[in-house]
Protein backbone atom coordinates (compact mmCIF):
# COMPACT_ATOMS: atom_id res chain seq x y z
CA UNK A 1 0.00 0.00 0.00
CA UNK A 2 2.69 2.66 1.13
CA UNK A 3 5.24 1.61 -2.06
CA UNK A 4 2.32 1.85 -4.02
CA UNK A 5 1.27 5.54 -2.56
CA UNK A 6 4.92 6.35 -2.98
CA UNK A 7 4.80 5.05 -6.45
CA UNK A 8 1.77 7.05 -7.25
CA UNK A 9 3.56 10.11 -6.01
CA UNK A 10 6.66 9.94 -7.65
CA UNK A 11 5.01 9.00 -11.00
CA UNK A 12 2.79 12.17 -10.54
CA UNK A 13 5.91 14.63 -9.92
CA UNK A 14 7.86 13.36 -12.89
CA UNK A 15 4.81 13.21 -15.40
CA UNK A 16 3.87 16.78 -14.64
CA UNK A 17 3.33 18.63 -17.74
CA UNK A 18 6.68 21.28 -18.54
CA UNK A 19 4.45 24.35 -18.78
CA UNK A 20 2.17 24.63 -16.77
CA UNK A 21 -1.14 26.70 -17.86
CA UNK A 22 -1.99 29.80 -15.92
CA UNK A 23 -4.37 32.30 -17.45
CA UNK A 24 -4.88 35.25 -14.93
CA UNK A 25 -8.04 36.12 -16.91
CA UNK A 26 -9.47 33.27 -15.41
CA UNK A 27 -9.27 34.32 -12.17
CA UNK A 28 -10.53 37.47 -12.38
CA UNK A 29 -10.45 39.88 -15.34
CA UNK A 30 -6.73 41.60 -15.04
CA UNK A 31 -7.90 45.34 -14.14
CA UNK A 32 -9.85 44.37 -11.10
CA UNK A 33 -6.90 42.72 -9.42
CA UNK A 34 -4.31 44.96 -10.78
CA UNK A 35 -6.35 48.65 -10.29
CA UNK A 36 -7.84 47.55 -7.24
CA UNK A 37 -5.81 45.30 -5.56
CA UNK A 38 -2.34 46.59 -6.40
CA UNK A 39 -2.53 50.13 -7.96
CA UNK A 40 -4.93 50.91 -5.38
CA UNK A 41 -2.73 50.23 -2.61
CA UNK A 42 -1.18 53.02 -2.25
CA UNK A 43 -3.95 55.31 -1.85
CA UNK A 44 -4.82 52.69 1.07
CA UNK A 45 -2.05 52.75 3.01
CA UNK A 46 -1.93 56.52 2.48
CA UNK A 47 -5.86 56.67 3.92
CA UNK A 48 -5.01 53.65 6.69
CA UNK A 49 -2.60 55.74 7.96
CA UNK A 50 -4.32 59.04 8.24
CA UNK A 51 -7.25 57.44 9.71
CA UNK A 52 -5.49 54.70 11.89
CA UNK A 53 -1.85 56.16 12.48
CA UNK A 54 -0.08 58.05 15.13
CA UNK A 55 -0.74 61.44 15.54
CA UNK A 56 -4.01 61.09 14.41
CA UNK A 57 -7.28 63.07 14.46
CA UNK A 58 -10.39 62.69 13.43
CA UNK A 59 -11.23 65.91 12.11
CA UNK A 60 -7.93 66.44 10.50
CA UNK A 61 -8.82 62.97 8.88
CA UNK A 62 -12.33 63.92 7.70
CA UNK A 63 -10.58 67.31 6.31
CA UNK A 64 -7.94 65.57 4.42
CA UNK A 65 -10.78 63.05 2.96
CA UNK A 66 -13.41 66.10 1.48
CA UNK A 67 -10.12 67.77 0.14
CA UNK A 68 -9.82 64.24 -1.85
CA UNK A 69 -13.16 64.15 -2.59
CA UNK A 70 -13.44 67.68 -3.84
CA UNK A 71 -10.43 67.87 -5.87
CA UNK A 72 -12.05 64.03 -8.01
CA UNK A 73 -14.99 65.57 -8.16
CA UNK A 74 -13.84 68.89 -9.78
CA UNK A 75 -11.21 67.32 -11.89
CA UNK A 76 -14.04 65.23 -13.52
CA UNK A 77 -16.68 68.25 -13.20
CA UNK A 78 -14.11 70.40 -14.34
CA UNK A 79 -13.64 67.95 -17.72
CA UNK A 80 -17.14 67.31 -18.35
CA UNK A 81 -18.09 71.58 -18.22
CA UNK A 82 -14.75 71.93 -20.38
CA UNK A 83 -16.57 68.99 -23.26
CA UNK A 84 -20.16 70.18 -22.83
CA UNK A 85 -18.66 73.84 -23.77
CA UNK A 86 -16.66 72.17 -26.62
CA UNK A 87 -20.01 70.42 -27.92
CA UNK A 88 -22.28 74.02 -27.85
CA UNK A 89 -19.27 75.43 -29.81
CA UNK A 90 -18.67 72.61 -32.13
CA UNK A 91 -21.28 70.09 -32.30
CA UNK B 1 26.81 81.11 -2.87
CA UNK B 2 25.45 84.30 -0.69
CA UNK B 3 25.45 85.20 2.25
CA UNK B 4 22.25 86.72 2.71
CA UNK B 5 19.64 85.42 4.64
CA UNK B 6 16.36 84.39 3.47
CA UNK B 7 13.24 85.48 4.99
CA UNK B 8 9.18 85.08 4.88
CA UNK B 9 9.49 88.39 2.71
CA UNK B 10 11.37 87.30 0.20
CA UNK B 11 9.08 84.37 -0.43
CA UNK B 12 6.13 86.59 -0.22
CA UNK B 13 7.26 88.85 -2.99
CA UNK B 14 5.55 87.70 -6.33
CA UNK B 15 2.48 88.08 -4.60
CA UNK B 16 3.37 91.98 -4.49
CA UNK B 17 5.51 93.48 -6.88
CA UNK B 18 5.12 92.86 -10.27
CA UNK B 19 7.81 93.47 -13.06
CA UNK B 20 8.18 94.59 -16.68
CA UNK B 21 9.11 91.03 -17.20
CA UNK B 22 6.10 89.41 -15.94
CA UNK B 23 3.85 91.29 -18.58
CA UNK B 24 5.76 90.63 -21.13
CA UNK B 25 6.30 87.09 -20.60
CA UNK B 26 2.58 86.72 -19.50
CA UNK B 27 1.67 88.45 -23.17
CA UNK B 28 4.11 86.40 -25.28
CA UNK B 29 2.40 83.08 -23.64
CA UNK B 30 -1.24 84.66 -23.82
CA UNK B 31 -0.28 85.06 -27.66
CA UNK B 32 1.19 81.96 -27.70
CA UNK B 33 -1.45 80.22 -26.40
CA UNK B 34 -4.30 81.83 -28.68
CA UNK B 35 -2.79 81.42 -31.64
CA UNK B 36 -2.79 77.14 -30.70
CA UNK B 37 -6.69 77.52 -29.24
CA UNK B 38 -7.31 78.98 -32.97
CA UNK B 39 -6.06 75.68 -34.19
CA UNK B 40 -7.42 73.98 -32.04
CA UNK B 41 -11.14 75.26 -33.07
CA UNK B 42 -10.47 74.51 -36.49
CA UNK B 43 -9.16 71.04 -35.66
CA UNK B 44 -12.25 70.49 -33.36
CA UNK B 45 -14.45 72.31 -36.65
CA UNK B 46 -12.91 70.17 -39.67
CA UNK B 47 -12.22 67.00 -37.70
CA UNK B 48 -9.37 65.43 -36.53
CA UNK B 49 -8.34 64.73 -40.04
CA UNK B 50 -6.67 68.09 -40.05
CA UNK B 51 -3.91 66.56 -38.38
CA UNK B 52 -3.67 63.41 -40.78
CA UNK B 53 -3.44 61.26 -37.40
CA UNK B 54 -7.01 60.53 -38.21
CA UNK B 55 -6.62 58.90 -41.48
CA UNK B 56 -4.32 55.38 -42.68
CA UNK B 57 -4.33 56.46 -46.17
CA UNK B 58 -1.31 58.98 -45.34
CA UNK B 59 1.93 58.85 -42.82
CA UNK B 60 2.44 55.28 -43.02
CA UNK B 61 0.13 54.25 -41.24
CA UNK B 62 0.44 56.59 -38.31
CA UNK B 63 -2.38 57.51 -36.24
CA UNK B 64 -0.56 58.47 -32.73
CA UNK B 65 1.68 60.62 -33.24
CA UNK B 66 2.93 63.96 -31.62
CA UNK B 67 0.06 64.06 -29.40
CA UNK B 68 0.61 61.03 -27.62
CA UNK B 69 4.53 61.40 -27.85
CA UNK B 70 3.71 65.14 -26.17
CA UNK B 71 0.92 63.26 -23.72
CA UNK B 72 3.59 61.01 -22.47
CA UNK B 73 6.46 64.04 -21.92
CA UNK B 74 4.03 65.62 -20.07
CA UNK B 75 3.20 63.16 -17.63
CA UNK B 76 6.89 62.58 -17.47
CA UNK B 77 7.40 65.97 -16.51
CA UNK B 78 4.92 65.92 -14.10
CA UNK B 79 7.10 63.50 -11.77
CA UNK B 80 9.84 65.36 -10.90
CA UNK B 81 7.81 67.79 -8.73
CA UNK B 82 6.02 65.09 -6.41
CA UNK B 83 8.65 62.58 -6.30
CA UNK B 84 11.74 64.89 -5.67
CA UNK B 85 8.61 66.64 -2.80
CA UNK B 86 8.02 63.52 -1.47
CA UNK B 87 11.65 62.55 -0.99
CA UNK B 88 12.48 65.48 0.94
CA UNK B 89 9.46 64.54 3.44
CA UNK B 90 10.44 61.06 3.83
CA UNK B 91 14.09 60.94 3.37
CA UNK B 92 14.88 64.33 4.95
CA UNK B 93 16.54 65.55 1.49
CA UNK B 94 16.16 69.11 3.40
CA UNK B 95 18.49 70.70 0.94
CA UNK B 96 16.06 70.08 -1.53
CA UNK B 97 12.75 71.96 0.36
CA UNK B 98 13.21 75.11 -1.28
CA UNK B 99 12.63 73.75 -4.53
CA UNK B 100 9.48 71.27 -2.92
CA UNK B 101 6.62 73.08 -3.48
CA UNK B 102 7.70 74.37 -7.19
CA UNK B 103 8.39 70.84 -7.97
CA UNK B 104 4.43 69.89 -6.55
CA UNK B 105 3.24 72.75 -8.62
CA UNK B 106 4.94 71.43 -11.86
CA UNK B 107 3.50 68.00 -10.93
CA UNK B 108 -0.54 70.28 -11.31
CA UNK B 109 0.44 71.87 -14.01
CA UNK B 110 2.36 69.03 -15.93
CA UNK B 111 -0.25 66.96 -15.30
CA UNK B 112 -3.14 69.20 -16.52
CA UNK B 113 -0.91 69.54 -20.08
CA UNK B 114 -1.43 65.30 -20.34
CA UNK B 115 -4.99 65.73 -19.15
CA UNK B 116 -5.66 68.26 -22.20
CA UNK B 117 -4.00 66.10 -24.82
CA UNK B 118 -6.52 63.16 -23.97
CA UNK B 119 -9.22 65.38 -24.68
CA UNK B 120 -6.90 67.17 -28.02
CA UNK B 121 -6.44 63.77 -29.14
CA UNK B 122 -9.90 62.55 -29.28
CA UNK B 123 -11.98 62.82 -32.48
CA UNK B 124 -14.82 63.97 -30.21
CA UNK B 125 -14.30 65.54 -27.11
CA UNK B 126 -17.49 66.37 -26.15
CA UNK B 127 -18.38 62.59 -25.66
CA UNK B 128 -15.08 62.04 -23.65
CA UNK B 129 -17.09 62.26 -19.74
CA UNK B 130 -20.11 60.71 -20.69
CA UNK B 131 -18.64 57.65 -22.75
CA UNK B 132 -15.65 56.90 -20.29
CA UNK B 133 -18.09 57.01 -17.21
CA UNK B 134 -21.07 55.23 -17.61
CA UNK B 135 -18.91 52.61 -18.97
CA UNK B 136 -16.05 52.21 -16.20
CA UNK B 137 -16.98 49.55 -14.66
CA UNK B 138 -16.72 47.70 -17.35
CA UNK B 139 -13.82 49.44 -19.04
CA UNK B 140 -11.52 48.86 -16.27
CA UNK B 141 -11.59 45.17 -16.11
CA UNK B 142 -9.65 44.50 -19.07
CA UNK B 143 -8.69 48.11 -20.54
CA UNK B 144 -5.59 50.02 -20.23
CA UNK B 145 -6.89 52.92 -21.13
CA UNK B 146 -9.06 52.93 -18.54
CA UNK B 147 -6.34 52.44 -15.93
CA UNK B 148 -4.33 55.30 -17.36
CA UNK B 149 -7.04 57.57 -16.30
CA UNK B 150 -7.69 55.86 -12.91
CA UNK B 151 -3.92 56.24 -12.05
CA UNK B 152 -4.43 59.69 -13.40
CA UNK B 153 -6.37 60.84 -11.55
CA UNK B 154 -5.18 59.52 -8.48
CA UNK B 155 -2.03 60.64 -9.13
CA UNK B 156 -3.24 64.21 -9.86
CA UNK B 157 -6.00 63.95 -6.75
CA UNK B 158 -3.24 62.99 -4.24
CA UNK B 159 -0.75 65.86 -5.26
CA UNK B 160 -3.43 68.91 -5.19
CA UNK B 161 -4.36 67.55 -1.65
CA UNK B 162 -0.63 67.28 -0.60
CA UNK B 163 -0.38 70.76 -1.59
CA UNK B 164 -3.84 71.90 -0.39
CA UNK B 165 -2.79 70.61 3.19
CA UNK B 166 1.02 72.09 3.21
CA UNK B 167 -0.34 75.49 1.95
CA UNK B 168 -2.53 75.85 5.51
CA UNK B 169 0.64 76.50 7.83
CA UNK B 170 2.22 78.77 5.19
CA UNK B 171 -1.45 80.63 4.69
CA UNK B 172 -2.78 81.03 8.20
CA UNK B 173 1.27 82.04 8.98
CA UNK B 174 1.71 84.67 6.25
CA UNK B 175 -1.95 85.64 5.78
CA UNK B 176 -0.98 89.44 6.52
CA UNK B 177 1.60 89.74 3.80
CA UNK B 178 -0.48 88.24 1.41
CA UNK B 179 -2.99 90.18 -0.96
CA UNK B 180 -6.11 90.71 0.55
CA UNK B 181 -8.44 90.61 -2.97
CA UNK B 182 -7.49 87.02 -2.69
CA UNK B 183 -8.96 86.57 1.06
CA UNK B 184 -11.93 84.33 0.59
CA UNK B 185 -9.37 81.78 -1.26
CA UNK B 186 -7.27 82.11 1.63
CA UNK B 187 -10.53 81.43 4.50
CA UNK B 188 -11.35 78.66 2.35
CA UNK B 189 -7.91 76.72 2.19
CA UNK B 190 -7.32 77.65 6.28
CA UNK B 191 -10.90 76.91 6.95
CA UNK B 192 -10.79 75.31 10.61
CA UNK B 193 -7.28 75.79 10.95
CA UNK B 194 -5.85 75.41 14.22
CA UNK B 195 -1.80 75.39 15.22
CA UNK B 196 -1.92 72.12 17.05
CA UNK B 197 -3.06 70.31 13.75
CA UNK B 198 0.35 70.68 12.58
CA UNK B 199 1.92 67.94 13.79
CA UNK B 200 -1.11 65.94 12.33
CA UNK B 201 -1.11 67.37 8.98
CA UNK B 202 2.77 66.74 8.72
CA UNK B 203 1.82 63.20 9.36
CA UNK B 204 -0.85 63.33 7.26
CA UNK B 205 1.10 64.83 4.44
CA UNK B 206 4.03 62.16 5.05
CA UNK B 207 1.38 59.37 4.58
CA UNK B 208 0.50 61.31 0.83
CA UNK B 209 4.08 61.31 0.20
CA UNK B 210 4.33 57.31 1.12
CA UNK B 211 1.68 56.63 -1.22
CA UNK B 212 3.23 58.71 -4.07
CA UNK B 213 6.38 58.07 -4.07
CA UNK B 214 5.35 53.99 -4.45
CA UNK B 215 2.48 55.12 -7.00
CA UNK B 216 3.82 57.90 -9.65
CA UNK B 217 7.04 55.81 -10.38
CA UNK B 218 6.53 52.55 -10.57
CA UNK B 219 2.55 52.22 -11.54
CA UNK B 220 2.11 55.50 -13.31
CA UNK B 221 5.04 56.02 -15.52
CA UNK B 222 6.68 52.65 -14.85
CA UNK B 223 3.39 51.01 -15.01
CA UNK B 224 -0.05 51.83 -16.78
CA UNK B 225 1.70 54.28 -19.28
CA UNK B 226 4.16 51.63 -20.58
CA UNK B 227 1.75 49.19 -20.53
CA UNK B 228 -0.75 51.64 -22.96
CA UNK B 229 1.76 49.73 -25.72
CA UNK B 230 3.91 47.12 -24.58
CA UNK B 231 0.82 45.33 -23.63
CA UNK B 232 0.13 45.40 -27.69
CA UNK B 233 1.80 42.68 -29.35
CA UNK B 234 1.48 43.49 -32.62
CA UNK B 235 3.91 46.47 -32.22
CA UNK B 236 7.30 45.06 -31.99
CA UNK B 237 8.54 48.75 -30.88
CA UNK B 238 6.45 48.94 -28.37
CA UNK B 239 6.63 45.67 -26.97
CA UNK B 240 8.62 44.43 -23.75
CA UNK B 241 8.98 44.63 -19.73
CA UNK B 242 11.73 46.89 -20.36
CA UNK B 243 9.65 50.25 -21.75
CA UNK B 244 8.32 50.17 -17.86
CA UNK B 245 11.92 51.27 -16.49
CA UNK B 246 12.69 53.01 -20.12
CA UNK B 247 9.70 54.72 -19.88
CA UNK B 248 10.44 55.75 -16.10
CA UNK B 249 14.56 56.83 -16.84
CA UNK B 250 12.45 59.05 -19.35
CA UNK B 251 10.24 60.27 -17.25
CA UNK B 252 12.43 61.50 -14.36
CA UNK B 253 14.96 63.01 -16.79
CA UNK B 254 12.46 65.36 -18.28
CA UNK B 255 10.83 65.98 -14.85
CA UNK B 256 14.06 67.25 -13.00
CA UNK B 257 15.36 68.82 -16.11
CA UNK B 258 11.68 70.66 -16.45
CA UNK B 259 12.67 71.17 -12.04
CA UNK B 260 15.88 73.31 -12.73
CA UNK B 261 14.79 75.18 -15.42
CA UNK B 262 11.50 76.37 -13.19
CA UNK B 263 13.98 77.07 -10.49
CA UNK B 264 16.50 78.84 -12.05
CA UNK B 265 14.38 80.87 -13.51
CA UNK B 266 12.48 81.90 -10.50
CA UNK B 267 15.66 82.84 -8.74
CA UNK B 268 16.83 84.81 -11.23
CA UNK B 269 13.26 86.61 -11.97
CA UNK B 270 13.05 87.49 -7.94
CA UNK B 271 16.57 87.33 -6.98
CA UNK B 272 16.26 84.25 -5.01
CA UNK B 273 19.71 83.21 -5.27
CA UNK B 274 20.10 82.90 -1.30
CA UNK B 275 17.33 80.79 -0.99
CA UNK B 276 17.40 78.48 -4.66
CA UNK B 277 20.74 78.89 -4.27
CA UNK B 278 23.63 77.13 -5.73
CA UNK B 279 24.37 73.88 -4.22
CA UNK B 280 20.47 73.56 -4.68
CA UNK B 281 20.96 73.89 -9.01
CA UNK B 282 24.12 71.51 -8.67
CA UNK B 283 22.52 68.70 -6.52
CA UNK B 284 19.57 68.89 -9.11
CA UNK B 285 22.03 68.78 -12.08
CA UNK B 286 23.36 65.83 -10.67
CA UNK B 287 20.04 63.70 -10.28
CA UNK B 288 19.52 64.85 -14.08
CA UNK B 289 22.73 63.44 -14.53
CA UNK B 290 21.91 59.91 -12.72
CA UNK B 291 18.91 59.60 -14.86
CA UNK B 292 19.90 60.69 -18.17
CA UNK B 293 22.73 57.98 -17.21
CA UNK B 294 19.83 55.27 -17.04
CA UNK B 295 17.38 56.82 -19.98
CA UNK B 296 20.94 56.06 -22.09
CA UNK B 297 21.47 52.26 -20.20
CA UNK B 298 18.39 51.63 -21.14
CA UNK B 299 18.43 52.86 -24.68
CA UNK B 300 21.25 50.29 -24.92
CA UNK B 301 19.87 47.17 -23.96
CA UNK B 302 17.09 47.61 -26.59
CA UNK B 303 19.05 48.64 -28.78
CA UNK B 304 21.68 45.24 -28.56
CA UNK B 305 18.54 43.16 -28.30
CA UNK B 306 17.29 44.55 -31.40
CA UNK B 307 20.14 44.27 -33.76
CA UNK B 308 22.06 41.08 -32.32
CA UNK B 309 19.84 38.45 -33.86
CA UNK B 310 16.49 39.96 -33.02
CA UNK B 311 13.19 38.33 -34.79
CA UNK B 312 12.45 39.73 -38.14
CA UNK B 313 9.59 42.96 -37.22
CA UNK B 314 11.75 43.93 -33.55
CA UNK B 315 15.22 44.10 -36.20
CA UNK B 316 13.03 45.96 -38.55
CA UNK B 317 11.63 48.56 -36.18
CA UNK B 318 15.73 49.01 -34.61
CA UNK B 319 16.89 49.55 -37.65
CA UNK B 320 14.46 52.04 -38.65
CA UNK B 321 14.90 53.61 -35.38
CA UNK B 322 18.92 53.42 -35.54
CA UNK B 323 19.20 55.67 -39.00
CA UNK B 324 16.03 57.96 -37.83
CA UNK B 325 17.64 61.35 -37.58
CA UNK B 326 15.33 62.37 -34.81
CA UNK B 327 16.50 59.26 -32.89
CA UNK B 328 20.18 60.42 -33.66
CA UNK B 329 19.10 64.00 -32.18
CA UNK B 330 17.44 62.45 -28.91
CA UNK B 331 20.54 59.97 -28.20
CA UNK B 332 23.37 62.87 -29.36
CA UNK B 333 21.88 65.53 -27.25
CA UNK B 334 21.74 62.73 -23.98
CA UNK B 335 25.22 62.28 -24.62
CA UNK B 336 25.93 65.18 -24.78
CA UNK B 337 24.15 65.98 -21.17
CA UNK B 338 25.96 63.73 -19.77
CA UNK B 339 29.33 65.16 -20.83
CA UNK B 340 28.47 68.99 -18.92
CA UNK B 341 27.32 67.05 -15.89
CA UNK B 342 30.02 64.63 -15.86
CA UNK B 343 32.63 67.40 -16.56
CA UNK B 344 30.94 69.82 -13.52
CA UNK B 345 30.75 66.65 -11.32
CA UNK B 346 34.94 66.17 -12.06
CA UNK B 347 35.25 69.93 -12.01
CA UNK B 348 32.86 72.26 -9.68
CA UNK B 349 33.90 75.63 -11.67
CA UNK B 350 32.44 74.27 -15.04
CA UNK B 351 28.91 74.56 -12.81
CA UNK B 352 26.91 77.47 -13.83
CA UNK B 353 23.22 78.01 -13.29
CA UNK B 354 22.59 78.99 -17.11
CA UNK B 355 24.75 76.09 -18.24
CA UNK B 356 22.23 73.85 -16.07
CA UNK B 357 19.12 75.23 -17.24
CA UNK B 358 21.01 74.72 -21.12
CA UNK B 359 21.44 71.06 -20.63
CA UNK B 360 17.86 70.65 -19.24
CA UNK B 361 16.25 72.32 -21.83
CA UNK B 362 17.99 69.88 -24.66
CA UNK B 363 17.29 67.12 -22.13
CA UNK B 364 13.81 68.09 -22.28
CA UNK B 365 14.00 68.48 -26.44
CA UNK B 366 15.39 65.07 -26.42
CA UNK B 367 12.89 63.38 -24.32
CA UNK B 368 10.23 64.90 -26.55
CA UNK B 369 11.66 63.80 -29.47
CA UNK B 370 12.44 60.29 -28.27
CA UNK B 371 9.38 59.94 -27.13
CA UNK B 372 7.22 60.49 -29.92
CA UNK B 373 9.68 58.80 -32.53
CA UNK B 374 8.88 55.74 -30.36
CA UNK B 375 5.15 56.42 -30.70
CA UNK B 376 5.27 56.55 -34.20
CA UNK B 377 7.76 54.07 -35.19
CA UNK B 378 5.73 51.60 -32.94
CA UNK B 379 2.73 52.42 -35.23
CA UNK B 380 4.92 52.19 -38.64
CA UNK B 381 6.59 49.13 -38.07
CA UNK B 382 4.34 46.59 -36.90
CA UNK B 383 4.18 42.86 -37.04
CA UNK B 384 3.66 41.46 -40.76
CA UNK B 385 4.54 44.78 -42.25
CA UNK B 386 0.69 45.33 -42.07
CA UNK B 387 1.15 48.96 -42.88
CA UNK B 388 3.78 48.34 -45.85
CA UNK B 389 1.61 49.24 -48.73
CA UNK B 390 0.33 52.69 -46.49
CA UNK B 391 2.02 55.28 -48.68
CA UNK B 392 4.10 57.90 -47.02
CA UNK B 393 5.95 58.70 -43.48
CA UNK B 394 4.69 60.29 -40.38
CA UNK B 395 5.63 64.41 -40.11
CA UNK B 396 3.65 66.28 -36.99
CA UNK B 397 1.05 69.22 -38.77
CA UNK B 398 0.91 72.34 -38.01
CA UNK B 399 -1.71 71.78 -35.36
CA UNK B 400 0.67 68.83 -33.65
CA UNK B 401 3.75 71.66 -33.29
CA UNK B 402 1.09 74.50 -32.87
CA UNK B 403 -0.10 72.11 -29.32
CA UNK B 404 3.57 71.65 -28.04
CA UNK B 405 4.11 75.77 -27.80
CA UNK B 406 0.57 76.17 -26.40
CA UNK B 407 0.82 73.83 -23.62
CA UNK B 408 4.04 74.85 -22.92
CA UNK B 409 2.31 78.55 -22.74
CA UNK B 410 -0.32 77.58 -20.89
CA UNK B 411 1.70 75.83 -18.30
CA UNK B 412 3.97 79.11 -18.21
CA UNK B 413 0.70 81.09 -17.46
CA UNK B 414 -0.28 78.80 -14.87
CA UNK B 415 2.80 79.21 -13.16
CA UNK B 416 2.67 82.79 -13.31
CA UNK B 417 -0.96 82.77 -11.90
CA UNK B 418 -0.02 81.02 -9.12
CA UNK B 419 3.19 83.15 -8.30
CA UNK B 420 0.61 85.85 -7.75
CA UNK B 421 -2.15 84.33 -5.28
CA UNK B 422 0.37 81.70 -3.03
CA UNK B 423 3.99 81.58 -1.57
CA UNK B 424 5.95 78.95 -4.16
CA UNK B 425 8.71 78.30 -1.62
CA UNK B 426 7.64 77.05 1.60
CA UNK B 427 7.94 78.47 4.66
CA UNK B 428 9.77 76.16 6.11
CA UNK B 429 12.74 76.51 4.08
CA UNK B 430 12.91 80.04 5.19
CA UNK B 431 11.87 79.89 8.90
CA UNK B 432 15.04 78.38 9.60
CA UNK B 433 16.60 81.83 8.86
CA UNK B 434 14.15 83.42 10.43
CA UNK B 435 13.94 86.45 12.59
CA UNK B 436 10.45 85.69 14.90
CA UNK B 437 8.83 89.20 14.01
CA UNK B 438 8.82 88.46 10.64
CA UNK B 439 5.96 86.03 10.83
CA UNK B 440 2.82 86.84 12.51
CA UNK B 441 1.57 83.46 14.17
Amino acid sequence: MMFSLTGAAVRALTELPIAAKFDPWEVAPPGVWLIFGIVGLPVYIAFLGWFAGSPRNLKSSVLGSVVFLTFVTSLWGGLFALTMVIRLLFY
Amino acid sequence: MSSKKATPRDIVRPTQSTSKWYYIVGAVATVVALVWVVLWGWQLEHGLVVTGLADWGSGGGVTWGLYIGAFIWWVGIAHGGIILSAAVRLFGMDRYLPVARLAELLTIGALSMAGLYIVIHTGRPDRLVTSVVPSYPWTVQTSPLAWDITVITLYFVLTATYLALTLRYDVHRLRDKLPDHFGPLYSVITIGYSEREDKIIERMVWWLALGIIVLAPLLLHGGVIPWLFSLLPSMPGWQGAIQGPQFLSIALTSAIAGVIIMAATLRRAYDWDHILTDDVLRGLTMWLGLFSLLFIWLQLQQVINGVYAPAVDAGTVTAAKLVNPVYIFAIGTMVLVLSYIFAQAVRASVFTPARSVTVSLLALAATLSEKVLFVVEGLEYPTFSLYEAVPGHYFPSIFELASVAGTVALCTLFFMAVLKVFPVIELHAVEEHDDDEEVST
